[in-house]
């Protein structure tokens, strides 16, 4: 545990705090991914691989990243209260003690809903297949939204419907100001509220998965560029003098 | 909440289960407990599985490091939750 103190000096100023070059470079890259995410490239993987952080731990952050610009998108577009400190930190402990599972209090089966994927390549994302199993649920399993509707808003495709239009732009992009009115102007074009819930998720989860591509594709592209310790082709000069023999000369 | 669904439109099972948490703790359940119960399959049940293992799953961060990350992008997103 990182303790208090600590922690709210991160949460402060993360760039002077006392930790780590690792942590410290976790935080800026989740700044980028918050923020910009149109601007995470392979140069950014290399500056955290260069630091010691593995694939896996990219990974790892970029997911608690993107799980909370999910939530967080939710909250803010639900309007969600703000807990007071007591009942604050009580969760806090009951998070810390029987962690996130229980809060869903689904009493579905270890294996309800669970799909059946097609086989599949190697992936270097260990969450994929949840990943996928989250997807499915939201965009195109059983719902009171049209699938094709909730698909659309996962794609990122333009909708016809201004106000589902401008209600889907605002939960992404963080615009909350039309908020109210989009959902006034849905409510009386006979949306329920159900469905608008579901438009919400839609968009909040949406705006996450293309955090979780855009980190993905340049952990791929990452080895094919030219600051990369692996496809560096010689840079002693040991190597220049004495040529790899073929394995044909033996 | 903005939408009264969310507060009050939770199936038998859950609203029992939300029931019984306002009992042990007199309190009323956060809000973000309410949207992953409300109609769980949905959402709430994929997101929480793969959170839990994301949070407290095997990886190179300590579950403090994890947990920082989160408090700190809901700080970026100026979210008080």
């Amino acid at each position: 545990m990182l303790g208090d103190k600590l922690t709210g000096e991160i949460l402060t100023d993360w760039r002077t705090a006392p930790i780590s070059e690792k942590l410290r470079a976790a935080l800026g890259f989740i700044v980028q991914l918050t923020n910009v995410p149109e601007r995470i490239g392979p140069h950014d993987v290399a500056t955290l691989r260069h630091l010691g952080v593995t694939e896996r731990a990219i990974i790892d952050a970029t997911y608690i990243c993107v799980g909370f610009n999910i939530i967080n998108r939710i909250a803010d577009a639900m309007d969600f209260q703000v807990p007071q400190t007591k009942v604050f930190v009580r969760g806090a402990w009951f998070m810390r003690r029987f962690g996130y599972r229980l809060i869903s209090g689904s009493f579905v089966g270890k294996n309800g809903g669970r799909l059946h994927s097609p086989e599949r390549v190697t992936s270097i994302d260990p969450y994929e297949r949840m990943m996928h199993r989250l997807q499915y649920s939201v965009f195109s399993g059983p719902g009171t939204l049209d699938a094709l509707l909730r698909q659309a808003i996962g794609e990122g495709d333009d909708i016809d419907e201004d106000a589902l239009r401008q209600y889907v732009n605002a939960v992404a992009q963080r615009d909350y100001k039309l908020l109210d009115r989009c959902i006034s102007v849905l409510r009386s074009n006979g949306y329920s509220d159900d469905q608008i819930f579901e438009a919400t998720v839609c968009a909040a989860l949406a705006a996450g998965v293309e955090r979780l591509r855009l980190v993905l594709d340049a952990i791929v592209l990452y080895p094919h560029t030219i600051d990369s310790d692996q496809y560096v082709v010689s840079t002693g000069p040991d190597d220049s003098a004495q040529p790899v023999p073929m394995l044909t000369s033996r | 909440m903005r939408l009264p669904v969310l507060d009050n439109g939770h199936r038998a099972p859950q609203k029992l289960l939300l029931r019984l948490v306002r009992l042990a703790t007199n309190t009323e359940p956060v809000d973000v407990v309410k949207v992953f119960m409300y109609r769980p399959e949905f959402f709430g049940k994929p997101f929480c599985d793969l959170g839990h293992l994301v949070l407290r799953g095997p990886s190179d961060w300590t579950v403090g490091e994890r947990e920082l990350f989160g408090a700190f992008t809901s700080k970026l997103n100026a979210c008080a939750f």
